[in-house]
């Protein structure tokens, strides 16, 4: 067996707790010590409320429960996110969990779609995807299990309280023997040879030592950043949002099985319901707004009663330069900040613990698990950027100085040349690494009015009747299936019935 | 009845062989009327279809459907054989062989990849894949379409002869009905980087769209509109045919030699027989014998202009692997998709060169790694092999593996996890660590399970026929259902 290490993980929100559960899973036998410190003082910032598919795999890796993790964080079924009023003023779209239409031997769905608009008038391509018509309705229900068949090929992911999920995750890691060291880090101790963090005083003088040091402390990176002096790639000349006000509000009816996202003059507020509340909060660039005009237009845009008093984040979009330097790895925030339009922070934690565990150090550190660990994770927080920026410059909008910044804007080269193979030709420039496939740059693009000139030339050998034929033969079946679908609320309730208690005790 | 919403791209497909046949049919099949085939080139063998090696691996089965090649035919029409991979004797030293087999994605263990339990097995990789251990036992029968079958895992490609395949599919009615030229040589006539028109040897001036250029290492057309060859090194190959001593097996067999390597390759009723060598060391290769002098490398930009380079026009890698017709494979399902209209392709000549330089990058690594090692003859062809710069992906493949087992990826290579994961262990490199999750597993569940994948391969293995006569069975049962026909 190869020698194993110790770890410390600093900071209890989301980040840390998922962090400290995996490990705690994921080492069980070889007993790999495991200290979180956090501090109830310190607030968390409770990233992300909104999740994408993944998230299952997480939970069922460590072994959860389904219906008692929704239970104990309020969860909500999710099929996607609206965009409204992205592309112009007025306009909606929702960016589902799954693919459009059915596979087909030679052409892509949507190429179909497009050679059908020239010849005929057809339904808009939402009305092909299940999982966007079921969650217009207000529907949901687990997909089956044939992912060829509409109605079973879809993803779904959650909406909950990223606040309860880290205290139901608490519960869950010191069953499986996490130590929990309440305290506030005030001195870290470097070896003057090696430069590694070799231990972290705490306000009450206690002395915590580790192998390897998961910096989970938010914006502050205390390790990463105020210790190591790692240094920031700063993204904002690409996406400027820079800070957020965040304020949840009573529930307006059912909740949705969809998470909103509407553009404004100076950023974009989002909607997040949950069992008992609805999150929201506005995300702007200071630049282009005060934080006063930023607080009147989240509570101007509420839908219902707010139930606490606004809360204000400071962000800079961007990256650690190294996600893991010496032995310390950044997860979460202190590693790097994504604006949550497309509901990528847990996301992205869940990608570091991931490539963590793969790369997990023995004995000693070495640099060539620390390198990939950095490739691994530049890769990823790159291509969620392009796709973040995409939201902001494929619009018709300038009625705000906002809207005309980004059209002014000189994109990269990756996004640019993606955007203009998608108006020549309905083309989605693929590749194989990253989290949002070719559907998810569909559903943005044709969301947001990005309308193809041409479309791929073996869509014109299907006959115009069949292909017409085809294409209403799916909608029909769609609709059909979404119509059969219950009431999301209703299979909430039902599902969550008899719910069983999480195995262990949750704070 | 097709309906195109617009006039029909005119594609002058140029040269001829395997390449240029394979391109007209799936051109003619993919895009129907939208687009308009003229073929220039006779109807013939090219002599440098050797380079292809006389391997076509699992990726070639789809496209081979795609147009009309389905097994009934490849096997009635051609001396097909089945392919479960590539066996390399004394690679990189006398004494270890391996087989560089075919594999769908291997199941983890216990949550771990499959490969980290075997850092510090003698045995490898091999007694573990169901195609290899089959291969190696000579033996075959199709994978089962059953997902739970042990044999569903092996993957199998074929062993083809360019030749025979040129024939073939110049008898395919979409291929004959194109509007031909039976002319090799033709004046390419150039004007601002774009080719007007293809003027041939009796005068005629033929013109087109887009021009295609499958005249293999000649790169006639692409070479006029300036196409850039990045030349890697200069190689000769002496092809012959031997005569079966023995039943075929359901694999390659390249042996390493001091001049380079020899490529046997079971065929239904020959051997076919490719010599790679140094052309410094052609007297010890072949004496006074008629060889091939080509240079491996690729040109930088596929489509230049108007013109497309496919196949060996495009690229020229070792014949080491199926590299050289998956890349073929990929070009050309490349160029149907991506059929661009006649007055702007800036777009699709853009995407199709990203491409072209992922793939022939990506594919080179592969070939490249190959080359990897310490033990390798002191010799010209061996030095100049491992002599060129390891480029930086390569680098953190290698590096990532040697650390603790790690299979680097990138973005759609043409060779998968599984396909490293195998060389990697055949040539004899091991993970100086493992992953750590290993060990979270008690040792006598690794042995257990370890053991059980061994048993379920060998007594799968027991029960599939030899080769040869699953091949002749495969044959009367086509024969008798008419199938090679249909």
């Amino acid at each position: 067996m190869q020698q194993s290490q110790s770890v410390c993980v600093l900071g209890g929100g989301t980040a840390g707790w998922m962090t400290a559960a995996a490990l705690a899973n994921k080492f069980q036998r070889s007993a790999v010590p495991v200290t979180l410190i956090e501090s109830e003082q310190i607030g968390t910032v409770g990233v992300g409320e909104a999740t994408l598919p993944h998230i299952r795999f997480f939970n069922q890796a460590l072994g959860i429960d389904e219906r008692a993790f929704m239970r104990e964080t309020n969860a909500t079924f999710k099929l996607g996110i609206e965009f409204c009023d992205w592309g112009a003023l007025g306009d909606r779209y929702i960016h589902p969990f799954g693919d459009y239409g059915l596979p087909t031997p030679d052409n892509d769905f949507h190429q179909l779609w497009l050679r059908a608009g020239k010849v005929s008038k057809v339904s808009r391509l939402d009305d092909y995807s299940y999982p966007i018509v079921a969650a217009e309705a207000g529907r949901f229900r687990i997909p089956g299990e044939n992912p060829d068949q509409i109605g079973s090929n879809f993803g779904y992911a959650y909406q909950f309280d990223s606040n309860l999920f880290a205290k139901f995750l608490r519960g869950y890691a010191e069953s499986a023997g996490v130590e929990r060291q309440e305290g506030k880090v005030v001195d870290v101790a470097v070896d003057p040879e090696s430069g590694h963090v070799r231990s972290v005083t705490l306000d009450d003088g206690r002395t915590i030592e580790a192998d390897l040091f998961v910096d989970c402390s938010g914006f502050r990176g205390i390790l990463i950043e105020q210790t190591l002096k790692t240094g920031y790639d700063d993204w904002s000349n690409w996406l400027p949002c820079n800070r957020a006000v965040a304020v949840p509000t009573e529930l307006n009816g059912k909740p949705l099985p969809f998470t909103r996202a509407t553009a404004k003059t100076a950023g974009w507020q989002w909607r997040i319901p949950l069992q008992h509340r609805t999150g929201n909060g506005h995300v702007y660039c200071s630049d282009f707004a005060t934080d006063d005009e930023a607080l009147k237009t989240l509570m101007d845009g509420l839908d219902a009663r707010a139930i606490a008093e606004p809360r204000q984040l400071f962000f800079t979009t961007g990256r650690r330069k190294k996600f893991w330097n010496k032995n310390v790895v950044s997860i979460g925030l202190s590693g790097g900040f994504l604006e949550p339009l497309e509901s990528t922070s847990i996301h992205l934690i869940q990608e570091g613990i991931t490539n963590l565990i793969e790369l997990f150090p023995t004995g000693e550190l070495e640099p060539y698990d620390i390198d990939e660990y950095n490739e691994r994770m530049g890769l990823n927080f790159e291509r969620v950027r392009d796709f973040l920026l995409l939201h902001y410059v494929a619009t018709q909008r300038d009625d705000s100085e906002m809207w005309r910044h980004f059209r002014n804007l000189t994109l990269p080269d990756s996004l640019q040349e993606k955007i203009d193979a998608w108006l020549t030709r309905g083309y989605v420039l693929p590749y194989e690494f990253g989290v949002f496939l070719p559907p998810s740059w569909i559903a943005v693009m044709l969301g947001q009015n990005l309308e193809p000139k041409n479309h791929d030339k073996r869509a014109d050998r299907i006959p115009e009747a069949d292909l017409l034929r085809y294409l209403e033969d799916i909608r029909a079946k769609t609709a059909k299936e979404a119509e059969a679908t219950p009431v999301h609320a209703d299979f909430l309730e039902r599902y969550l019935a008899d719910a069983p208690q999480a195995a262990w005790r949750t704070t | 009845m097709d309906q195109p919403s617009k006039k029909p791209l005119r594609v002058l497909i140029f040269g001829r062989g395997m390449t240029a046949e394979l391109t007209a049919a799936a051109l003619a099949v993919g895009l129907g009327s939208a687009a308009t085939c003229i073929r220039v080139g006779s109807v013939a063998p090219a002599p440098d279809d050797i380079l292809f090696g006389n391997a076509a691996g699992p990726s070639a089965y789809d496209f081979f459907q795609s147009i009309g090649l389905t097994e009934p035919r490849l096997f009635l029409g051609a001396p097909t054989s089945f392919s479960f991979g590539t066996k390399f004797e004394d690679w990189p030293a006398p004494g270890r062989s391996w087989l560089q087999s075919f594999q769908a994605p291997i199941e983890t263990l216990f949550g771990v990849p499959f490969h980290q339990f075997l850092r510090e097995r003698s045995e490898g990789l091999s007694p573990y894949l169901i195609a290899a251990a089959a291969a190696e036992a000579g033996k075959f029968a199709h994978p089962p379409e059953e997902q739970g079958h042990p044999l569903a895992k092996a993957e199998y490609g074929h062993h083809i002869s360019p030749e025979a395949l040129t024939a073939l599919v110049g008898r395919h009615p979409a291929v004959t009905a194109q509007e031909r030229y039976l002319s090799d040589g033709a004046e390419v006539l150039v004007e601002d980087g774009e080719i007007k028109g293809l003027k041939l040897v009796d005068g005629r001036t033929v013109e087109a769209d887009l021009y295609v250029d499958c005249s293999g290492t000649e790169r006639k057309l692409a070479s006029a509109v300036g196409a850039r060859f990045s030349a890697a090194r200069t190689l000769a190959a002496a092809h012959s045919q031997a005569a079966l001593t023995s039943p075929p097996p359901a694999y390659r067999t390249v042996s390493l030699q001091s001049f380079g390597y020899d490529i046997d390759t079971p065929l239904q009723d020959r051997i076919s027989k490719l010599r790679v060598f140094h052309p410094d060391q052609k007297q010890e290769a072949v004496g006074d014998e008629e060889a091939l002098t080509f240079e491996t490398g690729h040109v930088e930009e596929a489509w230049v202009g108007n013109c497309v380079a496919i196949g060996l026009a495009s690229a020229v890698l070792e014949p080491l692997t199926p590299a050289p017709m998956m890349l073929l494979e990929r070009a050309v399902q490349r160029l149907v998709e991506l059929a661009p209209d006649a007055d702007d392709m800036s777009v699709e000549r853009r995407e199709f060169n990203r491409l072209h330089a992922n793939d022939t990058k990506n594919a080179s690594l592969f070939t490249r790694a190959l080359f990897v090692g310490d033990d390798f003859p002191d010799t010209p062809f061996w030095a100049e092999a491992q002599g060129s710069d390891i480029p930086s992906e390569l680098d953190r493949k290698l590096k990532q593996f040697a650390s603790r087992g790690v299979l680097v990826q990138y973005d759609h290579e043409p060779f998968d996890a599984e396909d490293w994961a195998v060389q990697h262990f055949g040539i004899g490199r091991r993970p100086s660590r493992h992953d750590a999750q290993v060990d979270q597993v008690p040792t006598d569940d690794i042995d257990r399970a370890l053991t059980s994948v061994r048993t379920t391969v060998d007594r799968v293995v027991a029960a599939m026929p030899p080769h040869h006569v699953y091949l002749t069975k495969f044959k009367d049962y086509l024969t008798r259902k008419n199938l090679g026909q249909s």
